[in-house]
């Protein structure tokens, strides 16, 4: 049988990231998709009211869970799998009941990373996420960084590539927030957190144009155009 | 919000450099969603080369211009008018900012080319007092933007912790903080006191509204917004309605201190309270529909009645309109908790509520206001009565503990304290140094500085992100190609290598695709229609794939994904469909073999879909085998060390957009020599024409008996697509016909 077979687009992007984290030291990690709302949202400092919390429209599931809205809910899981210091990477589908349109659908993939350690600065930051989109966009991408605003880290930084003219916010991150430290097990005192997180189909957006609900409908004639 | 760069000139008059204004803002935090400059089409600079008296006016005169190669009379009643002036003509169907739209006119039986302006026409100062000059060197034709300052209109993103930037101020006052260092402050205008016929008094006040003023005044007959106010207003996409309404706009764009404005003819009474709202009272808010309230709802009520909705809009029967005489104007500030129950449950979300949702300082509130009152008197000479006001102590923040030592290391800088502080002080904190341990409180207006933390991100944002020095974390050993992660992904590429396609599926189905529905979980709303039930096996979402690509006949499909049972554990599923059962088979048994399976025990673990499941999963082949296992059982037969992982190199993928029109499907059989190669083949029948869009091989044999010693037969599916139309059956025909025409000249293929 001379058939060609493929990967799915989302299964080759998470291999290029996977690899470039790896090199950098993070060790993969999981946690369940059927979430309680405590981890992912209070425990995170989404407490319910709170605006943030408003954008993150949940599915609410009959036994008493939720689906989780964001892959942020395995940084309270990481002291399940090892100790400080540590560097933990996860990812996996998070679910929103938001409109679907060409870039948005109601289950994403994210990958991000979490690293705790005596010493880690805003800097070591800025020079993880420096390392990450040159191995993912190739040294020669325009990028800049730009305080932003997330519940659960402080600082919180996002990165935007220029492509096709414009600016595009591609990742988030931060300094993990002393109350999510102290969630996830950790004396803040003592240790300091980075976070950062990037989402799959958005980067198949800015790369390839790629119409989001295209990547669950597995049309073959759409699958094979990621093969080499 | 939408800023007027011309605006924050007003606070900060250095501001010019609009591209390195846009790198600031950045490195603020502020996202810049567009910078548009600000442009005077039509208006250009003109020469006065003579005046001549108007035959039926005194005070006007006309007045002839050069205008680049041409001379234009223009009607002019300006006092300062002279020879030799250069002045800013606008031609006609020139629009100016304050929204005056330039014709030819007749003024007193005189024609008018055009119109010469005053600053406040061209929106650049409060000035209507004569003609806004050019300096004489000005050159005659040129635009005026040449000779005027930078104006843009720049729309930022504000983040929610940020309500203090939501002026025009307040961004002066940041940008202000990280260029200049220092903190910018302001003096407000002194408020008028004169006698007022109406009176308002304040009765009780809830405790959720800290700081409540109001005052009473006039509006004297035929006022009006100055134009310089309604070119600003309108820049950044506000419409000027009346005078009253357009200085509480005014007053919040300039200093983000909401406020509201009254008709005191159509209040039920003069004296207000603050208090929640009765269950099912009502309330029509301006230019809405009657709502009904809770006791979720803090209210404005004069009388007793509720006369605004508080910090969140006012009330239609009691706003002011183009007759109002008598007006009261009301600054208050509001617990943020109250208004954001209010807006958002009511879908109200305006720019008083987003700001009070944020926080407004109530340490500058009666400032403002004073300010404010002073400016109506300005605009419309109307007169104004001192404010009353009900005033609980303000909430002040608290001091936080700041240690410059750690605040360097978490960041990874080298600033000095002699740097540092004087930065916190720009910002508005006070800094009490002591030793390593420094008390700094945040000024009142900063609702969103409560750790060492957030000074830390202060400081990077003052001192930009090439302030800190960026270091490498260590990085670690290759071990990591050993785990789990990689092992599948190994597995999947040799699940490709034997031609299986991987899908990725949304996890919801229906109830028949259970295997226990006592232990099933749904999810509300459902996802996807008539699908809330999360999967207990993952074989049923692959059947949806099989189902979504009737094309081509046989056809093999994977996915490794999770089941949605306790424990959420990853399961491996393939799903092999065709009409024959022969190749069928031949996939099964290259898989296990390939995996150093035993191939008897392991076929007998392959399931058939019955006709029923087929039916309800909507697949029309013939044959549909399936097994689901746990990843791992695929590797209980092989040992694996240090694996060569496939790592794609995204940038070869060469993905085209999908037509929306529909494709349709042939198959082609030839016979050839065996000596070519499938894939060459393939190429040339994708070359044959562009509507070609897919070519697969889906069948590959030889038989000496059959077809001849040398030879070998190929078939192809081949997919036709065009990006313009639904192909016609005879044109999908036609197109068929030339591959066939084409494979025969080029490998003396005969087609079967």
């Amino acid at each position: 049988m001379a058939v060609k077979g493929g990967l799915h687009p989302i299964t080759q992007i998470y291999r290029v990231a996977v690899a470039a984290l790896g090199d950098m030291g993070f060790n993969i990690i999981e946690a369940p998709e059927m979430e309680s709302a405590w981890h992912n949202f209070d425990a995170l400092r989404m407490t319910s009211g709170h605006p943030a919390r408003l954008g993150h429209k949940e599915f609410n599931l009959s036994n008493g869970r939720l689906l989780r809205t964001h892959i942020s809910n395995t940084q309270l899981y990481a002291l399940e799998h090892t100790r400080p210091p540590l560097r933990v990477m996860y990812m996996g589908k998070s679910y929103r009941n938001d409109t679907t349109d060409a870039s948005h659908e109601f289950v994403f993939n994210q990958i991000e990373c979490l690293a705790i350690d005596e010493d880690i600065s805003v800097a070591n930051l800025l020079s993880l996420l420096d390392s990450f989109i040159r191995r993912l966009m190739g040294p020669e991408v325009v990028y800049r960084f730009r305080p932003h605003l997330f519940p659960f880290t402080e600082p919180s930084i996002e990165v935007d590539i220029f492509h096709q003219s414009h600016w595009t916010e591609i990742i988030g991150s931060g300094m993990v927030h002393p109350e999510v430290m102290r969630h996830i097990g950790v004396d803040p005192s003592k240790w300091r957190g980075l976070a950062f997180a990037m989402g799959i189909e958005r980067l198949a957006y800015i790369k390839w144009g790629t119409d989001i609900r295209d990547f669950h409908a597995n049309r073959l004639s759409f699958l094979k155009q990621f093969r080499p | 919000m939408i800023y007027l760069l011309s605006w924050l000139r007003e606070f900060y008059p250095a501001l010019s450099d609009i591209r390195a204004l846009e790198a600031v803002l950045i490195e603020l935090g502020h996202d810049v969603e567009a910078i548009t400059p600000v442009d005077y089409p039509m208006v250009t600079v003109a020469e006065v080369i003579a005046i001549a008296a108007h035959p039926h006016a005194n005070a006007l005169k006309q007045v002839t211009v050069k205008t680049g190669n041409e001379e234009q009379t223009v009607v002019c009643g300006a006092p300062n008018l002279a020879l030799g002036q250069k002045v800013a003509f606008a031609a006609p169907g020139a629009r100016l900012p304050a929204g005056l739209a330039i014709k030819k006119t007749t003024i007193r039986l005189i024609e008018s080319a055009g119109m010469l302006c005053a600053a406040d026409e061209l929106g650049l100062a409060d000035d209507h007092s004569g003609l806004w000059l050019l300096d004489a060197k000005a050159k005659v034709g040129a635009a005026i933007t040449a000779y005027l300052p930078p104006d843009a209109t720049i729309h930022l993103d504000i983040t929610a912790d940020r309500g203090d930037v939501l002026s025009h101020f307040g961004l002066a006052r940041d940008l202000y903080a990280r260029l200049e260092g220092r903190l910018l402050e302001y003096s407000f205008k002194s408020p008028p006191s004169d006698s007022v016929a109406h009176d308002v008094s304040i009765e009780s006040i809830h405790a959720d509204c800290p700081s409540f003023a109001l005052a009473a005044a006039t509006v004297p007959a035929g006022a009006q917004t100055p134009l310089f106010v309604q070119s600003r207003l309108l820049a950044i996409g506000q419409r000027p309605i009346n005078p009253a309404t357009d200085l509480t706009n005014y007053i919040m764009l300039a200093f983000g201190q909401p406020l509201h404005a009254y008709d005191f003819s159509r209040l039920p009474s003069g004296e207000f309270s603050v208090r929640r709202a009765h269950d099912g009272e009502r309330f029509q808010p301006i230019s809405q529909t009657e709502i009904r309230l809770t006791p979720q709802n803090l209210l404005v009520a004069a009388g007793d009645v509720p006369v605004a909705l508080a910090g969140v809009i006012g009330g239609e029967q009691t706003k002011t309109k183009a007759g109002t005489t008598q007006i009261v104007l009301e600054s208050a500030v509001f617990d943020p908790k109250a208004v954001t129950i209010s807006a958002r449950g009511l879908h109200q979300l305006t720019e008083s509520a987003i700001r009070f949702e944020r926080g407004v300082s109530e340490s500058t509130r009666a400032a403002v206001f004073a300010h404010a009152l002073a400016v109506w008197k300005e605009w419309t000479g109307g007169r104004v009565a001192k404010p009353i006001a009900a005033i609980t102590a303000p909430r002040s923040n608290k001091p936080i503990v700041f240690s410059p030592t750690q605040a360097r290391a978490f960041i990874g800088t080298n600033l000095g304290d002699d740097w540092l502080r004087p930065a916190l002080e720009s910002l508005g904190c006070r800094v009490k140094p002591n030793d390593d341990q420094w008390r700094v409180t945040p000024p009142p207006w900063r609702f969103d500085l409560a750790l060492a933390e957030d000074l830390a991100e202060e400081i990077v944002r003052l001192a930009g992100f090439n302030a800190l020095t960026k270091t490498s974390l260590s990085a670690s050993g290759p071990q990591w190609r050993r785990s789990l992660y990689w092992r599948r992904e190994h597995m999947k590429d040799i699940l490709v290598a034997l031609g299986l396609s991987e899908v990725q599926t949304y996890p919801f189905v229906t109830k028949s695709d259970l295997d226990d529905l006592s232990t099933a979980v749904s999810a509300t709303p459902s996802p996807v229609p008539a699908k809330p039930f999360l999967r207990q096996n993952l074989t049923a979402t692959v059947l949806g794939a099989v189902a979504a690509n009737p094309q081509p006949s046989t056809i093999a499909l994977f996915e490794m994904a999770r089941v949605y049972t306790a424990g959420e554990p990853e399961r491996l599923a393939i799903v092999v469909a065709g009409n024959l059962e022969e190749p069928i088979d031949g996939w099964w048994q290259n898989t296990f073999e390939r995996f150093h399976l035993p191939v008897a025990s392991w076929m007998s673990r392959v399931k058939t879909i019955s006709t029923a499941q087929k039916k309800a999963a909507k697949i029309r082949r013939a044959i549909v085998t399936a097994l689901e296992i746990t990843p791992d059982e695929l590797t209980s037969g092989q040992m694996y060390d240090i694996l060569p992982v496939l790592i794609p190199d995204l940038d070869t993928i060469a993905f085209r957009p999908l037509s929306a029109f529909p494709s349709a499907g042939r198959d082609i059989a030839i016979v050839l020599d065996g000596s070519y190669d499938s894939n060459e083949v393939v190429k040339t029948i994708r070359a044959t024409d562009d509507q070609i869009v897919d070519v697969e091989l889906f069948d590959r044999w030889v038989s000496p008996t059959k077809l001849g010693v040398s030879k070998q037969s190929l078939a192809f599916h081949v997919v036709y697509q065009s990006k313009r139309k639904t192909l016609t059956g005879e044109e999908v025909a036609g197109l068929h016909r030339r591959v066939e025409e084409n494979l025969a000249a080029q490998y003396h293929a005969t087609i079967r």
